[in-house]
């Protein structure tokens, strides 16, 4: 019996070391990972790109009302020259935000028809109907719709100072009834 | 079996302690916008590193990768930028610019040591750029600071705070109290770095600057003594100045009321104008209460309770039936009737459901010299002042009266915040509604009827009364000077 209880023992003792090896060996090579993580390396990264590749900037209401928030998408360089630019930022705005506290800013099926951008720093941006007909909201709702898009156009494309929004090539007096919308508006009032 | 748990603890503390990376997210003010955000960085060999992505959308530039080289360039229309991975140097047009550390690749991307804002990328890519490490805060300037720093002096009774200015700014009085004078700089990018304040001194108890989006707004308190100001930008000379004084001289403003004074324009004539009507419904949630019919509810238990407490206030509805006047002819009513406050009443929507509470909006302050010019003969803060002749668009015509507007939006934004518990907004714009008022004019969003709960609130008749009541006490306030809260 006593020789029972000391093989036993024996056995436990040697059960409860391997367990301790085996879990320091495991933490070891853990902390070696990481700490190669952390090491600065010379591996060559995800970061090589063909081509150039930019950031541009959106502003996206918050579903509380409480104001813009800024998210950013990483887009392709010949995607951001000329009327291409405002095309492809306006889009992202039109797609809509990735953040889920975040909330569209125009209404679903509006999409973007006519760019047009005059050497005076005007930008006419002409949408499809749906603007019009598929807006709803009050006056919160109509002024984070202009100063997302008003922000966001001014963060990515220089030289703009004024904005004409149409729909359907017709001019909005207002989406709601609160901001007039039926000629330029100023982007330096909504920055 | 001790020493085995002593080498198990220090394994442990081993793999899950510092690791020789640390992240810490910094603050980017950028100075022009108005806007501050948090960017990510990391700590590398005890120096704060930040993403190449991050740097190079900060600067609005292109981002080119040359693995075989382990070079990213960095481009806009004017500049190039180029590091190296493991070099310290920042190649800046033609200019090489040694860094405090070498560009390392940490976790993908490229990282470079955050002082190259500073020392690389200001007056190149930007106009100007400031890294604070012990406040952990990036200014980024977005345009060349046109405001400079500002001088406060002491002459005689008199106490003045100069800026100089290097581009035309225009100075606009949002409000006029003596307890919180705000002086709208649109345009104005201060040169000095966030956080500024100056000390009081002879009429002015402190001094405050906030960036805000488009401007600087200049916020001051100022001592008991202070009686009158006078906001200009002096012929010929390239500076803003405000000055005040414990006497009214010619030229000068006296102050707005503070609360718990009569106003400056007495409330006799009352316009309340219920916001949409006929077949614009305004904002109708499925199978909630529309906007219109709540709005002329509100406006006619408005109209009550007014009646009840200020008997002598002729109170008189822009539409008292399911019409929908234009907004011109709205604001002539008012103007017709020489109207001594415009309330124009509306329920708001927002596409989420969590949004809540009321919101005033105010027109925008004209310049200084338009407010002053415009006072109005019976204006007694502009006794003894000449009045040049002026030209004011008819957009603009509320924002004559934004001081008085932003005043009485103030109370009736406290009264509901007090009574309810509302969420309250006070928002400066142009719009439709407010265009052309010849009066004070505050446009009230008066509950969120995009969530559940307000909008069940409001559709009760009791509550929607309760809430008439509560602006009516506001309107009290507002027209007999009693005291607040």
């Amino acid at each position: 019996m006593r020789a029972f209880k000391r093989v036993m023992g024996f056995l436990g003792r040697a059960t409860l070391m391997l367990i301790v090896v085996a879990t320091v060996t495991a933490i070891v090579t853990i902390w070696w990972f990481r700490r190669q993580a952390a090491q600065p390396t010379t591996v060559n990264a995800e970061v090589a790109l063909p081509r150039g590749t930019r950031a541009i900037e959106l502003y996206f209401p918050a579903d509380d009302g409480s104001g813009l928030a800024l998210e950013t998408r990483e887009v392709v360089e010949d995607q951001t020259e000329g009327e291409t630019l405002v095309r492809t930022v306006v889009g992202a705005l039109l797609d809509g935000p990735d953040g889920k506290t975040l909330a569209h800013t125009f209404p679903d099926g509006v999409t973007l028809q006519h760019v047009y951008r005059d050497p005076g720093g005007g930008l006419y941006l002409d949408f499809s109907p749906a603007l019009r007909f598929g807006f709803k909201g009050g006056s919160t709702a109509e002024e984070m719709l202009v100063s997302s898009l008003l922000k966001t156009l001014a963060a990515n494309v220089p030289g703009v100072s004024r904005v004409t929004i149409t729909a359907g090539g017709q001019p909005i007096v207002s989406l709601a009834g609160h901001i007039r919308l039926d000629g330029p508006v100023l982007v330096s009032e909504w920055r | 079996m001790k020493r085995a748990l002593l080498t198990f603890a220090l394994a442990l503390a081993l793999a899950f302690g510092p690791a020789g990376v640390s992240t810490a997210d910094v603050q980017v003010e950028r100075v022009g916008r108005g806007t501050i955000e948090t960017a990510p960085t990391v700590r590398l060999e005890g120096r704060v590193y930040v993403g190449v992505n991050t740097l190079a959308r900060l600067v609005g530039g292109t981002k080119y990768w040359r693995p075989d080289l382990k070079k990213l360039e960095i481009r806009n229309v004017k500049h190039t930028l180029g590091v190296t991975v493991d070099t310290p140097w920042a190649i800046v047009d033609d200019a090489a610019i040694r860094l405090p550390g070498p560009a390392r690749l940490y976790a993908g991307e490229v990282h470079v040591p955050i002082e190259i804002f500073p020392l690389a990328l200001s007056g190149r890519f930007l106009p100007r750029a400031a890294y604070d490490e012990k406040g952990g805060r990036l200014a980024l300037f977005d345009q060349e600071p046109n405001l400079g720093p500002p001088v406060l002096s002491v002459t005689g009774p008199r106490t003045r705070l100069t800026f100089p200015i290097t581009t035309s700014l225009e100075p606009s009085v949002v409000s006029s109290r003596k307890s919180r004078f705000l002086v709208d700089v649109g345009g104005g990018v201060l040169s000095a770095v966030p956080g500024d304040s100056l000390p009081g001194q002879g009429l002015l108890n402190s001094v405050r600057f906030r960036r805000e989006p488009g401007g600087v707004l200049l916020d001051l308190a100022l001592s008991a003594d202070a009686r009158s100001y006078r906001v200009q930008v002096p012929t010929g000379q390239q500076l803003i100045e405000l000055e005040f004084a414990p006497e009214v001289p010619s030229g000068f403003v006296a102050f707005a009321p503070e609360y718990g004074a009569p106003p400056n324009r007495p409330l006799r004539v009352l316009v309340i104008d219920p916001g949409h009507g006929g077949p614009d419904s305004g904002y109708a949630p499925p199978g909630g209460p529309r906007e219109k019919d709540l709005a002329l509810a509100l406006a006619r238990q408005l109209k009550l309770k007014v009646g009840q407490r200020l008997p002598g206030v002729q109170v008189v509805l822009t539409r008292n039936d399911d019409s929908d006047p234009p907004a011109l002819q709205r604001v002539e009513t008012a103007n017709r009737v020489k109207g001594d406050l415009y309330l124009s009443l509306h329920f708001d929507g927002v596409p989420g459901v969590n949004a809540r509470g009321v919101t005033a909006t105010v027109a925008p302050p004209l310049g200084f010299d338009a407010e002053t010019a415009f006072g109005g003969a019976d204006d007694p803060r502009r006794a003894g002042a000449s009045r040049p002749l002026a030209l004011v668009p008819w957009r603009d015509a509320a924002g004559r009266y934004a001081s008085d507007s932003r005043g009485v939006a103030e109370l009736m934004l406290a009264a509901l915040a007090e009574a309810e518990g509302a969420r309250t907004r006070l928002r400066t714009a142009h719009v439709l509604p407010l265009e052309g008022a010849n009066m004070p004019a505050v446009m009230l969003e008066c509950g969120m009827l995009s969530n559940p709960d307000e909008r069940k609130l409001l559709s009760n008749p009791t509550a929607l009364a309760a809430r008439a009541d509560v602006l009516a006490r506001a309107l009290e306030r507002y027209a007999g000077g009693g005291f607040w809260p």
